[in-house]
């Protein structure tokens, strides 16, 4: 993950702590002092070796040029600050909100970790939390603490989906590619204007891959995309046709489709499975695809001498399990939370072995 | 009254739902049981009936099955999985099925389970589709 672009939005965070702070034990005082905010600054003084570790240091240095008279207080006020941004993560981890927060906390909040992947967490090394574990902001807290305090909330979307329509007006540097998702069915993506014809013209129904932060509502319904970080058409692997009419099929089956029983199939999963194969072409000709009983899509295929099923449950979870067709081993099933790196990691081991 | 099935050479029919079924080969899910089947995958035994008749009565209630496969109860004693006879009564719509069978996963690691799926479903594509029958194919249900 990009750590170093949730900087300034810790920053901010501890600021917004700071000045409560400052007006809670300064209750006779209606403003903040000259050169406040400024003097809240932070030092990145080193990126620790061998993990994203950046290690954080208040200057003081700025806090006494910005803020001569008051700079003696300002170190008791950030570290409680700290502390309290801290807490916050910490009782949001264990389901417990703050009614509300300002729109001082909510603009750093909603972009601090913003890029957290699933498999990926911020902790606050040195802290302890509640339950004596070190602190930690994962997309899951995350989320549930931005949508307890807000109704909306930004997550990294990467996916693939067809682009179905392009609107490129002549007076406007911007133009719109609408692309037909599974997840959020069609979604309209911004791009400046010179890469359509570059680009994009006369590729309708091509696949598009992205990386997008959207917007989604608390109940996970799309709401509208807040940047585009890449977009770009991609090859249809070989089999992509039969495969894809196939997860139609699929995606069409109701609740009660197998005899009675079975779940309608869920859009998650049905484009978690068709990223899958854009993202691994060589997958196209060999899966079959079936669903589940639980709602979810089931690819099967044979490759290196092994029968291998990936398995994609409705809430989006990767699984893949397999076993070596003329022998005894057995891949145990991993589990995912997403179809994440950890996920494509555990298919490329698979996908690259030898018959030995 | 249910019964512990010895002959390991007897085929036990499997019905394949025609969307667990892809280029005639059906699903490795299709040989774990249902969440309401409490561990236990609903068969036919082939002494009592043959995989065209199994397919008949299974279909004739409405339930829908693009074709039958087939395990021997040794290859299920082999995971190792028991199978049980099960003869069932008439609950409309379904009709009473004597060669009702059960093969009984609930001594299955559920870490394995999806796995050994996938060993028992290689089993039955290697002994073809029982009905409706292909030419070409190994039919070693009794028809």
């Amino acid at each position: 993950m990009d750590m170093l672009a949730d900087l300034p939005a810790f920053r901010d965070l501890v600021a917004a702590f700071a000045k409560q702070i400052w007006h809670k034990t300064h209750a006779d005082r209606a403003r903040l002092p000259k050169g406040f905010d400024k003097g809240l600054a932070f030092d990145l003084a080193r990126i620790d070796h061998g993990s994203a570790m950046p290690a954080l240091v208040w200057d003081h240095g700025v806090a006494q040029k910005e803020l001569p008279g008051v700079s003696g207080e300002l170190p008791q006020i950030v570290e409680q600050a700290y502390a309290e941004l801290v807490s916050l993560f910490d009782a949001a981890a264990n389901d417990e909100f703050p009614k509300a927060l300002s729109s001082e906390f909510i603009r750093p909040l909603n972009k601090f970790g913003a890029a957290l992947r699933d498999d990926e967490r911020i902790e606050f090394w040195g802290s302890r939390g509640e339950k004596g574990n070190v602190v930690y902001l994962d997309s899951q807290v995350r989320k549930n603490l931005i949508t307890k305090v807000r109704e909306t909330y930004e997550t990294r979307f990467e996916g693939t989906g067809l682009l179905v329509g392009i609107d490129a007006p002549a007076d406007s540097s911007t133009a719109t590619l609408r692309v037909r998702t599974y997840e959020y069915a069609t979604i309209s993506i911004d791009v400046p204007r010179d890469r359509i014809k570059a680009e994009f013209d006369g590729h309708i129904d091509n696949a598009v891959q992205f990386e997008l932060t959207v917007e989604l509502s608390s109940e996970d319904q799309f709401r509208g995309v807040v940047a585009v970080h890449d977009i770009e058409l991609v090859e249809f692997p070989e089999g992509w046709e039969k495969f894809s009419e196939r997860m139609t099929e699929i995606g069409k089956l109701r609740d009660r489709w197998l005899d009675g029983k079975g779940k309608a199939i869920s859009a998650v999963a049905v484009g978690a499975a068709l990223a899958c194969v854009l993202s691994r072409p060589m997958l196209g000709p060999l899966v079959k695809a079936f669903p589940t009983e639980a709602g979810g899509v089931l690819l099967e295929f044979e490759h290196s001498g092994w029968d291998l099923s990936l398995e994609f449950a409705p809430d989006g979870k990767a699984e893949i399990y397999g076993i070596e067709i003329d022998g005894t081993r057995s891949l145990e099933p991993f589990v995912s939370v997403a179809l994440d790196a950890q996920f494509f990691l555990a298919l490329d081991a698979q996908l690259t072995i030898d018959n030995e | 009254m249910s019964e512990i099935l010895t002959d390991g050479d007897e085929m036990l029919f499997r019905q394949i739902h025609p969307s667990l079924l892809v280029d005639g080969e059906p699903a490795s899910n299709r040989f774990v049981p249902s969440e309401d089947d409490k561990g236990r995958l609903s068969l036919d035994r082939s002494s009592l009936t043959s995989a065209a008749e199994s397919h008949a009565l299974y279909t004739s209630s409405g339930r829908q099955s693009a074709a039958v496969f087939g395990l021997l109860v040794g290859e299920f004693n082999a995971v190792p999985i028991p199978c049980l006879s099960d003869p069932t009564e008439e609950e409309p719509p379904h009709p009473a099925n004597p060669a009702h069978a059960l093969a009984d996963y609930t001594g299955v690691d559920p870490k394995s389970l999806k796995n050994i799926a996938k060993r028992l479903k290689r089993l039955a594509i290697q002994h073809g589709q029982l009905h409706p029958p292909l030419v070409g194919r190994m039919n070693t249900g009794k028809q």
